[in-house]
């Protein structure tokens, strides 16, 4: 009943029996991990000499660095029910800056180095601004830029090769402390990630992807987060073209555009909501590894590497419709 | 106590043509409980928003504390000292409540990191203090009640101690001991100096909580005063600007006996567990109950817009309700709850818009037959008399009585036998209403049945053959005849609930 | 009522626009070049154009839906070589072989609709997966993806004459005119609009939305077919990456000839326009020897531009804030069914 005025006591006036129910969004991001499980058992089965000792992990995980990277930056701007399809162009253009004008020795490299880094962060940061300021979908703002730095990356370096910097090549392989620093960098974007989670900025991407118009009138400032976001997509991608093309010794002008089916399928397998709302970069690389080990199970199966191809585009698929089907949005 | 005050002169917001504020004003002082009334397309909602920073005004002074009040988002205005409590409500589903509950103001630890733990402490530390029980602060939003979520919605407000508090229809799905709380936050509130501002159309909530009170009217203020000078007929009079009995049709004598609508049992888990009931031709059954009882729920679900369980019969004949498209050839149409999002193609003509559900049945061979469209849309305009241009107009442009209106002229040339209109009328001008309630009356003469929502009580009583009261998915109590009274269909709305609730 | 002229002009205003660009374009190559503007050259540049256009029909409807075709690239080449393949490889005449592998590309479509449609799946990830899927395919079939010839009777067909109209231009001529009066005259045109415009509220008007959303991606899948089997011809061969600039100059077309991405508003008619300014882009381009690469650049940028002008449109028309909350998002498909909790 209603307090009459004056009353003194204070009383329990609203109540609710708390109720029980178990949140089924979780669900998707902790598959990953067993899907990557369940594909390392099949590979060892298999095959196991593919997996046997830290050379053939080491040279395995080093594939995984520039993708994980691409992954996280993928996974906060999906957070935000966004897509980043600029990355393909970001790391074409760095990897064609990189074999040509952005070669340098020693400590000279170190600026060109952060030139790269600082690039691949203002073209996201150019992304971030029009996806925020204009009504023009992330899909066809990212299509737009992806051309337009792939173009660059082809008009300055037309063919594969390059000459890559001396520097690079010998920052981008070899151990430390008896890991492969592919391990240790990997290890260093899930710390990061663990960090992230418990800022602010990543409750923003959540409230901006679960329900844009509330979260404006909630206080969320919607422009700035969006410009975060995808100019962090930008600045990973930039790592990644510096890991890939150290690691590949030469530059390519198209190298990145495998990049793009990758990092969404990552994404996807990882579980992330692809509507929006929940995700995760740790999980997302978990969708990195399985992805990567489709190729090697393939391998392993004795079976063409072209089958590779196809079946990361019906894991994808497969993946998507899954996911779809259970995460689609209900009205907020 | 309080130098607080708010003040606002001439404020004028225009959307796309249409003028929702024309030079109104507002002046509350602090420590006032002041109440906003006016119907649906007054203008309360632009104004919220204009104060809540969600729009800027196109011109005109706010004042708030003695200084000049003038933001460009929801951020500024929180910042400036004004916490609004939204109708549409401002949680986020996926966060959490807690993180809801401290935005902006969450407990941190060194680097910028959020302490999760003792940001829930806090919310449970509030959610005490405040004297609400039973909400897990660590649970989404998104696993919270309707009822639930208002509550949250005001606490938030709350907690961020603001010189002025909006709360912009805060009780819709609230039992009256919830809405007692609040009255008893607000005033608390209120005591302490703020200034509380006060939103509904609820005239008795408005009268037992209130001290002030202003109406507005077509975009502008039209009456203003301490609410012990505003008898309640007057304030109605300010509202509608005519007398009520002029607004509302006289109902016919007759008394129909044919049933065309069997409904049994019918269901659509989570919120609507279980509904039968019988439709007559002609008749006009009202809904009512507290927001969010499964009365959108049945709605859809009559339609074939969710899944549900449960027989329909239509004529004799069972309808599977799969999809709209079953339901529209058993003869049964709805006009939707928001006509930008679920009625309207926004960007499309208005001729577009209106043929869209007959489009079978003025095609030949696949193709569009131009004549008979034609002749069917100047039909269905001209019976409604819906002011535009011309047929290639976008919607977009049009009023939203009008654009209700191709609405309705869309959902007629279906040529229904039972019409389903969840709250139709809202946001909609007092002419346009009354010429919605005339076609009601005219339809039903003509055989068409119609089950009707409306949040406006006095609707439901002044339209109504039959009330039917949804409480939790079901039934609670079918009123006929004599038994529809405001105060009835009040009491059962809320009724179980305080038996429960005791103890 | 009938509308003037003017009316009908301002209301299609970008596709007149479109036009207009693409007669400046026109101009500035014969100013640069004199044989711009003979009979061959224009043909050729037409042609190209074709091409486009082709590839850009199944683009547009699926555009007018807020959706997109990104599998066009190894769907145009699956064709390609498919029928190089069992054109050279067996006996059986064209007459069968080109109907299958259309047949083929329809399937591929059918699958990327029912994703879409059914499975609310973002149709640019489900295109996505089907590009690589379908190239992981092909490159199986082919081993690897060396160049094989055309069949000759292809080529004849298609590099020759028929009524005294190039084949090429003859046969989009023809598409085109179908693809207009669809949009334009049929109901299905209308309900296709009106899902694109607004899904849920053309569902609760009685449109099957899902049906309706699965019928674009089929049309691109059999565009790209044909395309491709048409591109062999004129090319005299089949690689597997010969599809690939038709994902970008299809999208543009489409968005250069005034479709709003946010799905509904858009013409074929647009498209045309669009095509025959990429064509021009590109001869004009050709003509100062800027390579692939600044194509590149040019598409990117012309896409963001002439989106940007579209969605300013748009925003002068009307206000639509609890719309756009529930309206299709970034990568949304247009299928907006309110199933879930209603409250």
């Amino acid at each position: 009943m209603s307090l009459a005025p004056g009353a003194t006591t204070p009383r329990r006036a609203v109540q609710w029996r708390p109720s029980l129910r178990i949140s089924s969004g979780d669900l998707p991001l902790l598959m990953a991990y067993v899907y990557v499980v369940a594909m390392v058992v099949a590979v060892l089965i298999i095959s196991p000499a593919l997996l046997d000792g830290p050379g053939a992990i080491g040279a395995n995980f080093s594939l995984v660095v520039p993708l994980a990277a691409v992954c996280f930056g993928q996974t906060l701007v999906m957070l935000t029910r966004g897509i980043d399809l600029s990355v393909g162009g970001v790391i074409s253009a760095g990897s064609a800056l990189l074999a040509t004008h952005l070669n340098a020795q020693g400590w000279a490299f170190v600026p060109e180095l952060l030139a790269i880094v600082v690039l691949g962060g203002l073209i996201g940061c150019l992304n971030g601004m029009i996806i925020a300021y204009t009504s023009i979908q992330p899909f066809i703002v990212t299509l737009a830029t992806w051309s337009i730095w792939d173009g660059v990356a082809f008009g300055v370096l037309p063919v594969e090769g390059g000459k890559v910097s001396p520097t690079l090549i010998n920052a981008t392989s070899g151990n430390i402390v008896g890991l492969p620093k592919s391990v240790w960098i990997v290890a260093l974007l899930l710390l990061v990630w663990r960090w992230i989670r418990s800022t602010r900025f990543l409750d923003d991407l959540v409230a901006i992807g679960s329900d844009e118009t509330r979260a404006r009138l909630l206080g969320v400032r919607i422009p700035r987060r969006k410009v975060q976001a995808y100019a962090a997509s930008g600045l990973l991608a930039a790592l990644a073209a510096l890991w890939v093309t150290g690691q590949t010794q030469s530059g390519s002008p198209d190298g990145g555009d495998q990049f793009i089916l990758a990092s969404v399928a990552a994404v996807v397998i990882g579980g992330t909501n692809i509507f929006g709302g929940k995700g995760s970069a740790a999980s997302s690389t978990m969708g990195a590894i399985a992805f990567l080990l489709i190729p090697i199970l393939v391998f392993a199966l004795n079976l063409t590497s072209f089958w590779g191809i196809f079946f990361q585009g019906l894991i994808l698929i497969i993946a998507v419709t899954f996911n779809s089907l259970i995460q689609a949005r209900s009205r907020g | 106590m309080s130098g607080g005050s708010l003040t606002i002169s001439g404020l004028r917001k225009s959307f796309g043509g249409v003028e929702a504020l024309r030079g109104a004003n507002l002046s509350c002082a602090g420590g006032e409980t002041h109440a906003l009334i006016g119907e649906n397309g007054a203008g309360k909602s632009t104004l919220v928003k204009v104060l809540s920073g969600a729009v800027k005004a196109d011109s005109g002074e706010i004042s708030l504390n003695g200084r000049p009040f003038d933001v460009s988002s929801p951020l500024e205005a929180q910042e400036a000292g004004i916490a609004t409590a939204f109708q549409e409500l401002s949680l986020i589903p996926d966060l959490t409540v807690a993180s809801n509950l401290f935005y902006r103001m969450e407990p941190r630890v060194k680097a910028g990191r959020i302490d999760r733990r003792a940001l829930r402490q806090a919310a449970v530390a509030l959610l005490e203090r405040l004297g609400v029980d039973g909400i897990d602060p660590g649970r989404p939003v998104r696993d919270m009640s309707l009822g639930q979520r208002q509550v949250l919605e005001v606490c938030k407000a709350l907690n961020r101690a603001p010189s002025v508090l909006i709360l912009d229809e805060p009780t819709s799905a609230l039992l009256p001991e919830q809405v007692g709380w609040l009255f008893g936050k607000v005033r608390e509130f209120a005591q302490a100096g703020g200034i509380a501002l006060f939103i509904s159309h609820r005239l008795e909530e408005i009268e037992s909580l209130c001290d002030h009170v202003t109406v507005l009217r077509g975009g502008v203020d039209v009456g203003s005063g301490p609410i012990t000078e505003m008898a309640e007929a007057r304030l109605v009079e300010l509202m509608l600007g005519r007398p009520v009995d002029r607004v509302f049709p006289d109902a016919p004598d007759r008394k129909s006996q044919d049933t065309i609508c069997e409904i049994t049992d019918l269901a659509s888990p989570p919120r609507l567990r279980g509904v039968t009931m019988s439709i007559k031709r002609g008749e006009i059954v009202g809904v009512g109950g507290l927001q969010g009882q499964g009365q959108l729920a049945l709605f859809l679900a009559l339609f074939g817009a969710v899944r549900s369980t449960g027989k329909v019969v239509v004529g004799g004949r069972q309808v599977r309700l799969r999809h709209p498209r079953a339901a529209l050839d058993a003869g049964i149409a709805l006009i939707p709850e928001d006509r930008a999002s679920d009625g309207l193609c926004m960007t499309l003509s208005v001729r577009d818009n209106v043929s869209l559900g007959s489009l079978s049945s003025i095609a030949t061979a696949g193709f569009v037959n131009r004549s008979k469209e034609r002749a069917m849309i100047k039909f269905a305009v001209s019976q409604l008399n819906v002011a535009m241009r011309n047929l290639r107009q976008d919607v977009a442009a049009l009023s939203g009585g009008n654009q209700q209106k191709v609405i309705l002229a869309r959902v007629l040339a279906q040529r229904p036998s039972l019409l389903l209109m969840y709250d139709a009328t809202r946001g909609v001008d007092v002419g346009t209403k009354a010429e919605i309630y005339r076609l009601m009356r005219e339809q039903c003469e003509s055989g068409t049945s119609i089950l009707f929502y409306s949040t406006d009580v006095v609707e439901l009583v002044n339209m109504s053959d039959r009330v039917i009261v949804l409480h939790d998915g079901q039934i609670r109590a079918h009123l006929e005849g004599v038994e529809i009274t405001e105060s009835r269909i009040v009491a059962e709305s809320v009724g179980g609930g305080l038996r429960r609730q005791v103890g | 009522m009938i509308e003037s002229v003017a009316d009908t002009l301002r209301k299609h205003r970008s596709i007149v626009l479109a036009f207009a660009l693409a007669i400046v374009l026109f101009l500035i190559g014969t100013v640069q070049a004199s044989g711009f503007a003979s009979y061959d050259h224009i043909r050729t540049v037409l042609i190209t154009a074709s091409f486009i256009g082709l590839v850009g029909v199944g683009q547009t409807f699926c555009m007018l839906t807020g959706g997109i075709d990104l599998s066009i690239p190894s769907n145009l080449a699956g064709a390609a070589v498919l029928t190089a393949f069992l054109a050279n490889g067996s006996s059986a005449p064209l007459i069968w072989i080109i109907p299958m592998v259309i047949g083929f590309g329809m399937v591929i479509g059918l699958i990327n609709g029912l994703g879409v449609a059914y499975a609310g799946v973002p149709p640019i990830i489900m295109t996505l997966g089907m590009n690589s899927a379908i190239q992981g395919l092909l490159l199986i079939y082919t081993h690897g993806g060396l160049a094989s010839s055309a069949p000759a009777g292809l080529v004849n067909f298609v590099d020759g004459d028929t009524l005294g109209l190039s084949t090429m231009l003859l046969i989009w001529v023809l598409v085109a005119l179908v693809a207009t009066v669809v949009l334009s005259l049929s109901t299905f045109g209308r309900k296709l609009y009106s899902v694109g415009t607004n899904a849920s509220a053309a569902r609760l008007a009685g449109v099957n939305v899902k049906r309706v959303l699965v019928i674009p991606y089929v049309v691109s899948g059999a565009g790209a077919a044909v395309t491709g089997v048409l591109l062999l011809g004129y090319l005299g061969q089949a690689f597997i990456t010969m599809g690939d600039t038709y994902l970008f100059s299809s999208a543009v077309a489409v968005a250069v000839g005034g479709a709003s991405i946010l799905g509904g508003k858009g013409h074929y008619i647009g498209t045309v326009a669009g095509a025959i300014i990429l064509a021009l882009i590109t001869a004009n381009l050709n003509l100062i020897s800027l390579g692939e690469s600044a194509i590149d650049i040019a598409y990117g940028v012309i896409l963001l531009v002439t989106v940007y002008l579209a969605t300013l449109r748009l925003r002068g028309a009307n206000r639509w804030p609890r719309a756009l909350r529930r309206g299709p998002g970034p990568n949304q498909t247009a299928v907006e069914a309110s199933h879930g909790d209603p409250e």
